[in-house]
């Protein structure tokens, strides 16, 4: 289905709309000067059409208002639109040809049931986007193109042509209903041709032959595709989620615990979805639509994917279903995997049944963590090729399966870093040699026992800085041992003699051993 | 007050190393000198190839070089061996053209005829060296290898001494298949045994270099090695500067007592100056193809390997002296220098009692004969005689018999190979 | 400095033996705001007892604990027998949330065991944790800033400090393999009692060296003397 949003700006509440009684003009620049782009009521009843020159409305209507369009801020809009329009269908595509960018494109396939039929659904669309002030003219056809020719120049302002009868419903509509380019409706025209019935009897070669190359074949493409005899692939606004299951309430649903006694359900319709095709959530989004128009959702990523309705529905609930905004109440409300995996990826080593279930075990164990903790709350450690420490290990968001891990270095290394390092006051020999005590968070240390250095170069191909943001230089750690029997990490930063020259070298507490 | 101490490097890779080694042998030799460094061995990666410019930029300087190579062998063990005389430099040169060409590449010494003649040549050199009991008491290899395993080589030993680098035919330089594409060793490679290398190591100083990690494995080798150089065998140590070099010097100078192998103080230089090691990494990114994000733990922890003053490496080496000590042993005991190798030339079969001179006269004089039946021109003849005296004073016969050999080669060749003579010098009347 | 020697000549007079197989839930706290790196070490020992087990090991910490000590660095848990691969960190803002979360962790049967860090956790959630562990089959170590007194559901309550190394067999003055002692405080198998512990550095692992009568807290005895320097 189509919905055909006349006016511009409608959705730019921060434009302050002009009365429908005044006429007014978008204006835009074209090949000969400025043109009207688009128009309210007044100024099309004053006989002004989209493309006409600036200039010559002017001569027309002195009256005219006009603004500049703002073609980026319109795709804006339209996009918006499309997402609000997300409720309707799990694919809106935003219509962005030029020079409109005004259409919406819903894919309805098996989901009008949900809103009490197809005619049903056109009247509550077309009332909630009058409410939001966009007037619209809508229709519902069985190809995107037949239902974008009835939207824009049926009689009635929502129009269906019932299934398998595309060819009969548009055949009385006039020529633009198939969205031809401007020059191959004046050669059409100069046939005698005017409605789109009229192009079924003649032969198919022969009018790709007549208007030779690309507008003939358009011309043949453009009807095919509104007939249903090619295909018209829609590019939605942003990718359905494959698996989606709704419930829409008579009245608004007004509390969290209205939601929670839905969640079951539709998280096992879900899993029944999912399960069917072996697939699993990777992620799970629970949207309330609001009556105001507005959505609300929550949104829980798993780790690995997982197609069990429990699981859905604990991690949703730690996730905290008070998150949900339900404001003056919910008149439906959507669980969707807004991405899902073959559950097949996930499976154990060879012959380790085990596994399998352990691992799954894991993955639940770190989505409900990370539900109520927060995405990042959970990690695991990935060994990096770096000599410097600090550089050596990155703790990556958890998954069922450890990182994969660069080669390590089997070289003595704290068990507690701190990062960043703590400055220190030490007393140590000349060039290299290890401290004799030193002050850490203003307690001294004696050392009696000490190893080292390690030395490790700055990597001098790096941008950033070193510590206290100067120029990285070589480091010299030291294990030493203080008389408490405690294992401390430190390193002097700058090498005595070859890297002093603008600042002394500093010393730091990197960690501590065990 | 220590006495200052003499320190020579003898782990040292120059840019002859590919991708390795970050500095030209010039730069390492002054460097070496203005360190106050008594010497310094250039052991570049399985190659002689940087020797020449390394001889060239010390002799310049005044600076006592070392000429040796660092032997990477197949199962990726490494050691460096520095010829003590001309002789062992003459083997090292044969055992590199093996490892190069193919020839002879078998991983056991006791297989294929090359490997036989190489064999007996080297007992006919009056070496008495520890070969039977070597290649008795070290397992043979199995041969997995079909590559490696050619026909058997036409090898021909060189005269005694001769600093041949590659195999020749037997009459002079014979065209063999071996050269050209099915040469089965990959240009810049080279495969070699520590058994191919013990079959030609007389007269060598052998330089263990220790491994990262030390393990038994290692002293396996040590005691595999030792028997092969039972008296010039030595345990290069290097610091690893990992935090733990004090013990692991004292592990390695136990390990080294105990299997006979004392230990020989190195730093494992790849670079002249610490300022270096940004090219060096480079390089090493280079060689492995990844870029500098991505190289991790192949580049080098630190700078540390450049070449460091004496009074440094006895900081270093403190408690270890005699490791410092023994680089001057080594140094002595190899006073091997490629200026012996001057004005050198391999030997060109003549006819019984007489001197290539006298040879290339009579070959000379009998050309001209053919070529003007109706007599000489003087001017000629006078030409004839001018050239054969330079030729006499720069000890040139035996190359102008080399030419002559292949230029009659070629004319007897049934295809005609044109021969216009020696390319540089269309003016010389003899050749 | 103790001689390697001694430490072992001192044998156990105790009847104590060392528990090597650590219960459902133990409790470890550092003898001083120092002993907490050892501490950490010895609780990680407990969690990978059990041999033969590949599950994670979850190291639940709260934000106070973290910004006291740094974080935790898998590359050196890996000398205590800790492959890093093993390992999962959970981070949360108050004690509350890493005691849900532990209990999380030890009743889901995903892990092998894990530890959280305590200050005061209320004799309920050590019920609960206790309880849990049993469920996933699990090991649960509370790790307290210090020595506690209160009621816990834990079965085992140790004190762990710091010791002097062992020594370098190639470096009389370099650090040796790292050494404990753990002082059971508590336990319902059998007496207290205390045990020095040095990390093999071949396995990781953490044999007794010694035993000790009583709860073997010599203060005096874990010094080292000072000693000769130098660098490497």
């Amino acid at each position: 289905m189509t919905v055909w949003t006349r006016a511009n700006g409608g959705e730019d509440q921060d434009d302050s709309a002009p009365p429908d009684h005044a006429p007014f003009v978008l204006v835009d620049r074209g090949a000969r000067g400025l043109v009207l782009h688009a128009l309210n009521p007044a100024a099309r009843a004053l006989g002004l059409s989209r493309g006409q020159s600036h200039a010559d409305a002017r001569a027309i209507a002195p009256q005219l208002a006009s603004v500049p369009a703002e073609p980026e801020r319109d795709k804006e809009a339209l996009k918006r639109l499309a997402l609000w329009a997300e409720r309707f269908s799990p694919a809106v595509a935003a219509d962005m040809a030029l020079p409109a960018q005004e259409g919406l494109f819903l894919d309805m396939t098996g989901g009008t049931h949900l809103f009490g039929g197809e005619a049903a659904m056109l009247a509550e669309l077309r009332a909630r986007l009058a409410k939001a002030g966009i007037p619209a003219r809508l229709a519902i056809a069985d190809t995107p193109g037949a239902a974008w020719a009835l939207a824009r120049l049926s009689a009635a302002p929502e129009a269906i042509a019932p299934p398998g009868r595309t060819r009969e419903a548009i055949a009385d509509l006039p020529l633009e209903g198939l969205r031809l380019e401007a020059e191959a409706l004046v050669l059409l025209r100069r046939f005698g041709l005017k409605r789109i019935g009229e192009l079924y009897g003649l032969p198919r070669s022969g009018l790709a032959r007549r208007f030779r190359g690309e507008a003939g074949l358009r011309l043949v493409e453009r009807l095919d595709q509104a007939l249903g005899a090619a295909p018209e692939p829609l590019e939605p606004v942003r990718p359905g989620p494959a698996y989606r299951t709704g419930v829409v309430f008579a009245e608004p649903l007004t509390h969290i615990k209205g939601v929670a006694l839905r969640l079951p359900d539709l998280a096992r319709t879900l899993g029944e979805q999912l399960e069917r095709d072996g697939r699993g959530a990777r992620r799970l989004a629970l949207i309330g639509f609001r009556v105001d128009g507005r959505t609300t959702t929550i949104e829980a990523t798993l780790s690995a994917p997982a197609a069990r309705p429990e699981h859905m529905i604990r991690l949703l609930r730690e996730k905290g279903l008070e998150h949900l905004d339900l404001d003056f109440g919910i008149d439906a409300l959507m669980l969707a995997a807004r991405q899902a995996e073959p559950l097949s990826t996930r499976q154990g080593k060879m012959g380790e049944d085990g596994h399998a279930a352990s691992s799954e075990a894991l993955a639940g164990l770190i989505d409900r963590l990370q539900a109520r903790l927060g995405e990042g709350a959970v990690r695991r450690p990935e060994a990096r090729e770096s000599w410097i420490p600090e550089r050596s290990e990155a703790w990556r968001r958890a998954g069922p399966d450890a990182p994969v891990s660069a080669a390590v270095q089997d070289r003595p290394r704290p068990i507690l870093l701190l990062d960043p390092p703590e400055p220190v006051r030490t007393t140590a020999g000349l060039p290299d040699g290890p401290p004799v005590q030193f002050t850490w968070r203003r307690a001294q240390r004696r050392v009696v026992g000490a190893q080292g250095p390690e030395r490790l170069g700055a990597e001098w191909w790096r941008s950033e800085p070193g510590l206290m943001n100067r120029p990285a230089r070589t480091r010299d750690y030291y294990r030493v041992e203080d008389d408490q029997g405690r294992r401390y990490w430190l390193f002097r930063e700058g090498l005595y003699g070859r890297e002093d020259a603008d600042h002394v070298p500093s010393w730091w507490l990197h960690g501590v051993f065990a | 007050m220590i006495a200052p101490l003499a320190y020579a490097e003898l782990d040292l890779m120059s840019n002859f190393s590919f991708l390795e080694g970050g500095s030209h042998a010039r730069e390492l030799v002054e460097q070496a000198l203005a360190l106050g460094l008594s010497a310094i061995g250039v052991a570049d990666r399985n190659t002689l190839a940087g020797v020449v410019r390394a001889h060239a930029a010390a002799k310049k300087a005044g600076l006592r070089l070392l000429i040796g190579c660092r032997l990477t062998f197949l199962d990726g063990t490494e050691l460096i061996v520095y010829p003590r005389d001309r002789a062992a430099y003459g083997r090292l040169c044969r055992l590199l053209s093996i490892g190069k060409s193919g020839v002879e590449s078998h991983p056991s010494p006791l297989v294929g005829e090359g490997e036989a003649r190489a064999r007996s040549a080297w007992e006919e050199e009056g070496s008495h060296g520890p070969f039977h009991e070597l290649t008795a008491a070290l397992p043979v290899a199995a041969n997995t290898n079909d590559d490696l395993d050619g026909p058997a080589s036409p090898l021909i030993l060189p005269p005694r001494g001769g600093p041949l680098l590659l195999p020749q035919g037997e009459k002079g330089l014979e065209p063999q298949g071996r050269w050209g594409s099915d040469n089965p060793i990959p240009k810049g490679e080279c495969r070699l045994t520590f058994e191919q290398a013990a079959a030609l190591g007389e007269g060598m100083i052998a330089l263990a270099r220790a491994p990262e990690a030390i393990d038994d494995a290692f002293e396996a080798r040590l005691l595999a090695w030792r028997r092969a150089w039972p008296d010039d065998l030595y345990l290069a140590a290097a610091p690893l500067h990992r935090g733990d070099d004090r013990a692991r010097l004292a592990r390695l100078a136990a390990i080294g007592e105990r299997r006979g192998a004392p230990m020989v103080a190195t730093n494992a230089v790849l670079y002249h100056h610490f300022e270096r090691r940004p090219l060096q990494d480079v390089l090493a990114c280079i060689r492995e193809g990844v870029t500098i994000d991505g190289a991790g733990f192949r580049l080098q922890a630190h700078a540390e390997r450049f070449l460091k003053p004496p009074a440094e490496m006895a900081r270093l080496y403190r408690g270890h002296e005699a490791a410092l000590a023994r680089t001057q042993a080594i140094v002595a005991a190899c006073p091997f220098s490629l200026d012996e190798l001057a004005y050198e030339y391999p030997d060109e079969p003549v006819p019984p009692g007489k001197t290539p001179q006298q040879h290339l006269e009579d070959l000379t004089f009998a050309g001209v004969k053919k070529r003007f039946p109706e007599g000489v021109p003087p001017k000629i003849m006078a030409t004839i005689h001018k050239e054969l005296e330079l030729i006499r004073g720069a000890n040139y016969a035996a190359y102008f018999l080399t030419v002559h050999d292949i230029v009659a080669w070629a004319r007897a060749e049934p295809h005609k190979i044109l021969c216009q003579g020696r390319g540089s010098a269309a003016n010389s009347v003899v050749c | 400095m103790i001689p390697a020697s001694r430490l072992h000549r001192s044998a156990p007079s105790s009847r104590a033996t060392y528990p090597a197989a650590a219960e459902p839930l133990e409790e470890v706290g550092a003898g001083g705001p120092g002993d907490v790196a050892a501490a950490l070490a010895f609780a990680l020992a407990r969690l990978v007892s059990a041999p033969d087990e590949r599950r994670p090991v979850a190291l639940v910490t709260t934000a106070d604990w973290l910004g006291e000590r740094g974080r935790p660095f898998a590359g050196g848990m890996r000398a205590w027998d800790l492959d890093p691969g093993r390992l999962i960190w959970v981070r949360t803002r108050r004690e509350g949330e890493a005691l849900w979360a532990l209990e999380e962790v030890l009743k889901s049967g995903a892990a092998a065991g894990g530890l959280a860090t305590a200050a005061a956790p209320p004799f309920v959630a050590t019920r609960r944790l206790e309880f849990a562990a049993r469920e996933g089959g699990a090991v649960g170590v509370l790790l307290r800033a210090g020595p506690a007194e209160d009621l816990s559901a834990a079965r085992r309550r140790w004190r762990v400090t710091a010791l002097g190394s062992g020594t370098d067999a190639f470096d009389p003055e370099a650090l040796g393999a790292p050494r404990l002692r753990a002082a059971l405080l508590k336990r319902r198998d059998g007496p207290p009692g205390a045990w020095d512990l040095e990390r093999d550095d071949e396995t990781g692992g953490l044999p007794v060296v010694a035993g000790l009568a009583g709860d073997g807290m010599d203060a005096g005895e874990r010094r080292r003397g000072p000693r000769r320097l130098g660098a490497a």
